[in-house]
Order: structure tokens, then sequence, then C-alpha cells
């Protein structure tokens, strides 16, 4: 049995416009979604602002009623059996919201563990674990208004965690935190992971998503479009090759547009820098490599990489234009 | 079901710890302190007028109004703020029925508007119009009936607020009609007998005839009356408790429950 399943899943909002003359505008937010995670995965759904990852995770967590199709978790259906549901899921939200600011972060734990059926005892002693696990032990009885963003999000990871949920549910959880606060926050998923729950993440940070899922789905206006693993995927568009390089503006500008007309060269993006540097941007495919590489060597560039694919590369050519307003 | 019911007492229990965590805030406050000085008001007023026999109502109606205000406001308050602070959906995600977090909540604000008793009482004094409870006992009983409807009324309201957007107009709307019907600060006998009949419906009606009767004479329908109190508060209770879960359905389908 999977983890998660979802079967045609869609969902409309409809909300009334206007004053004197109003009339109903619907919304689709979801468009026949169908997908399934497996037991002990760690499934990531990547996709810009809108694209509906908020919504699926809101249905997932019977906070939302689908408006047609079906959704189960552990082979528990999201409207017909919610208290199944909501007792072995966790469910995360990103960002600052979800948690009471003005208790400690050990109060907010306990509060939850009532909710989710804890004894007093195991409540309290659970509370301490997870305030190890993620790192706010002594800060545990400080209010939680005086903790950091990021400290807001592990304890939010804390409070989702509070029942040992089965099924994992984050939903942008390292939106907005500095590079540390969410590197942390990986680790954390990561050890998560290891101990077998199973996690669905959604995010728009791709490095995140192939650091740490083991599939990935595209969602973009309501549709999935491939559910593949990111490796699979970053061989999708592996007849590209990228090359960074970096050169004084004088030489640099001139073989931006000498590079543009190799054959081969698909895309060459020059960004000028505030200190007459100029940064090139290269993507060829085999037959311009040589050639690029070559121009390159001989206009004696201050450095010059070459990189495989990434799942952002993946991301931009499935989403084009849309995928870069994240 | 005894399970159930300890956990249900659990989950109302950590509500009323995290309330009491957070302290005491603005609203009530402001709804703790309207009571006693709206009595003196109408105190001062009385004297200049010379009513020394309206005191029951000069000291009783602002103090009842008070509580009954502070419940429905601060039942508004503690909805609109889980949905300011991104809680109410997370809420409606866990195990434990929501309206337990909303007892939880409102039976703390509930007790905490009790201040307003005893300081209305010491400015009755303080003015010199002092209220002369004579039967202490009954006073006794029919305040914690009135506690019990307040507690009532504003579980009934916070589930109506889940789905209201803007809870502040509804404060306003419904508070108002609500003071006419329960004829805390006249005799009911002044309403028309088209909407009279209406007040019987109000359980602050009949918590203010008791605390009025046990301040001063009882009546051979007092403990009539404090049963039909004690009756419509149940009923409230159990209308918000089923309101609460026929809204969370309903927010569940509009998908209205993180909108402002």
């Amino acid at each position: 049995m999977a983890a998660i399943s979802v079967r045609d899943l869609r969902r409309t909002y409809t909300s009334t416009v206007g004053l004197l003359r109003t009339r109903k505008v619907s919304r689709e937010a979801l468009r026949g979604v169908s997908f399934e995670v497996e037991r002990g995965e760690l499934f990531g759904l990547l996709g810009p602002n809108g694209a509906g990852k908020t919504t699926l995770v809101k249905v997932l967590a019977t906070v939302l009623v689908p408006t047609s199709g079906s959704a189960a978790v552990l082979g528990h259906d999201v409207v017909t059996a919610t208290p199944e549901v909501r007792k072995r899921i966790g469910l995360v939200f990103g960002g600052e919201r979800g948690l009471y600011g003005s208790i400690s972060g050990r109060d907010v734990l306990e509060f939850w563990a009532a909710l989710y059926r804890l004894p007093s005892g195991t409540a309290r002693q659970r509370a301490a674990e997870l305030l190890e696990l993620v790192g706010l032990t002594e800060r545990a009885n400080d209010k939680v208004w005086t903790y950091s963003r990021g400290m807001k999000q592990r304890l939010h990871l804390a409070r989702g965690l509070i029942a040992n949920p089965e099924v994992l549910l984050l939903d942008e959880p390292t939106i907005g935190l500095d590079p540390v606060a969410a590197r942390e926050m990986r680790q954390i998923i990561r050890q998560l992971k290891e101990r077998g729950t199973t996690i669905f993440l959604t995010t728009h940070y791709m490095a995140e998503a192939e650091a740490l899922c083991d599939r990935v789905a595209f969602i973009n206006d309501g549709l999935i479009s491939l559910v593949e693993r990111p490796r699979v995927l970053t061989r999708l568009v592996s007849e590209l090759r990228h090359i960074d390089a970096e050169l004084v503006s004088t030489t640099g500008n001139d073989l931006a547009e000498r590079l543009r007309g190799l054959g081969g060269v698909q895309d060459v993006v020059s960004t000028a820098g505030a200190d007459g540097v100029v940064s090139l941007a290269i993507k060829t495919d085999e037959s311009g490599y040589g050639p690029a590489l070559a121009l390159l060597a001989a206009a004696q560039p201050i450095s010059v990489t070459t990189r495989e694919p990434t799942l952002e590369d993946v991301y931009l050519r499935l989403l084009g234009e849309r995928g870069m307003r994240v | 079901m005894n399970a159930t019911l300890a956990w249900f007492a659990r989950v109302v229990g950590a509500s009323v710890r995290v309330e009491l965590s957070k302290g005491l805030h603005a609203q009530l406050i402001l709804g703790v302190l309207i009571g006693p000085v709206s009595s003196a008001i109408y105190i001062l007023m009385a004297r200049q007028l010379g009513r020394t026999d309206a005191t029951v109502y000069v000291v009783l109606a602002p103090m009842m109004l008070g509580m009954w205000g502070t419940a429905i406001t601060t039942s508004g308050e503690a909805v609109a703020s889980e949905r300011g602070e991104g809680t109410l959906e997370l809420l409606i995600a866990a195990p434990a029925p929501a309206a337990l977090v909303a007892i939880g909540k409102i039976l703390t604000t509930t007790t905490e508007s009790l201040l307003a008793v005893p300081l209305t009482l010491i400015i009755a004094v303080a003015l010199g119009m002092p209220l002369a409870i004579e039967h202490p006992g009954h006073f006794a009983v029919a305040l914690a009936a009135l506690t019990l409807s307040t507690a009532a009324v504003g579980l009934l309201f916070a589930s109506v607020f889940v789905l209201a957007r803007s809870t502040r107009l509804f404060q306003n709307v419904i508070g108002l009609p609500l003071w006419i019907l329960s004829g805390v600060a006249f005799p009911l006998a002044l309403l028309p007998d088209s909407i009279r009949p209406l007040s019987a419906l109000v359980a602050l009606s009949w918590n203010a005839a008791v605390l009025r009767a046990s301040a001063t004479a009882l009546g051979p329908w007092w403990w009539f009356g404090l049963g039909a109190a004690i009756v419509l508060s149940v009923v409230y209770f159990v209308l918000g408790a089923r309101l609460f879960v026929g809204v969370e359905r309903r927010v569940r389908v509009d998908g209205s429950l993180s909108t402002f």
C-alpha cells in the first residue's frame, strides 16, 4: 500500500466579486493530479508560486476537501476517513506563522501533544526529545516571539513531529531561511528520512529537492508534468553542457557575441559586474562545447568552470519563463 | 468512552494553560473595565436623579453586559488571532476537535472576566450606592450560572466567527440586540409584547432576573429561573459544539479557513 495515493484530484476555489452585481468567479488550483508516494520515500513537489503545491498539501492534511478525485494517506481517504488520516500525519507550513508567539517553545509542543492524544508524561518526554533533535533545548523555556526565523521553523518541524507521524507533510519548510538555517533544516529532514518517515516536501528550491528527494514531481498551473528521480530528470537535459566564465569586460562583451555565433551554442547570458568583470553563462551541446572552451581559453579568462546539468535546468526547461518567477 | 472524555478534558486543560500563559490581553482588560466604568456612570446618573431604588439595575446591569460582551469579543478575537497566527488550519488538521480548544480559551477568558464583579461592587461602595446582597448564597449560585451561560454564548459565537471574515462587525451587530432582549438594564415588561417572548430564549435574561432577585428578594420562581438559565446554557453549548463541526466542514469545502 502506498503512503500517499492521489487520483485525478481537482480543487476549484469559488469566490464572489462585485458589490451590486455580484458574480461567482472560479479558479482551478488543481486540475486532475495523480501520483503515488511509497512508504519511507522522500517525495518532492516542485513548482512556482500559485502552481497548486500548498493546495495539494492542504487536501492531504484534510484541511481542504477536494472538488473531485480522491486522495488517501496510508490507505485512508482524506474525505471519508478524516480522523484516521489526522492521527497519522504531521503538517508543517513554512514561514513564521503557525506558532503561538507569547508562550514558550516547550509549551507549544506540549499543547500540540495534548491535541494528538499523547499522555502528559509522554508529551513532556517527546517535547524534550524533539527540542533536542531541532537544537532548541537551551531556548525551550523562552517565549517563541524571541526566536529567530530559523529557530521558529525548527520549532514548526518539532511540532509537526510531536505524534511521531508516519507521514510528514512539509510545505516549503526552508522558505525565507538564511543558508545556514536552511542547511540545518535539511539535515534534520534527512535524519527523519533515515528513520523511515515518509516525507512529502513542497519547495521551489531546486538544490533542496536535488539534495533530499528520492523522487520529484513538477507542478504548474495545477497539473503535474513529470514524476521521476532527480538523476533521471537531469539526464533529460544532459545533452546540454554548461560553462560559466569570468572575463575582464573589454574582452568579455566581444566574446559573448562570438560565442553566440558558434554552432551548437544555444544560449549565452552575459552579466556585467561592478568591478569591471563580465560573467558569461554558456549552454551548448556537445558540438559547440570544444570550440566554446577554445575561444574562452584564447581570451585569457579570469576563471572557467563547467558543470553537470541540475534539476534547475530541468525546471527551467519544463516551466520556461514562468519558472523564473518563483 | 471514558478515555475519550479524559482526552477531551486534557485538550481543554491544555488550551486553558496556553491561554493563561499568554497573560491578560488587551481585549479582556477592556472587557473587565467596561462593566465597572459603565456602572460608575449609571450610579452617578441615578444619584443625580435621586433614584436610589435603581441600585440593583445600575450596579448589576453593566457588570453582566460586561461579562457577556467580553465573552463575545474574546471569542471573536480568539478565532481572529488563531487565523492571524496561522494556527487555525493546524488546529483543524489535528485529531482533537477544534471546538475543545475554543472551549478552553473561552472558559479562561470567562473566568478572568469575573474580575469585573468585585471591581463593580467596590465602585458602587466608593460612589455611595452600595449594593446590599440579601441572599449571598443564592447570589453566588446565580453568579456561577452567569459564568456558565457566558462561556456557552462565547462558544456559540466562536463557531460563527470561524466562518466570518470580519469578526468585529459581527460582534457589534450581534451584541446590541442581545442586550435589549436580555432585559438586563430594564424590566422586560417594558419591551413590546411582540418581542418579549424572544427574551425567554436569551439565557442572560434569566441570569439577570435570578441575580437581581438574589440581591433583593427571592421569588417562588427563583429556582425555575436558575434552571432555565442553566438549560439554555447547555443548549448553547451543544448547539455551539455542533455548529463548530458544521462550520469546520463548510470551511474545508469553500477553502476560507485562512482568508481574512
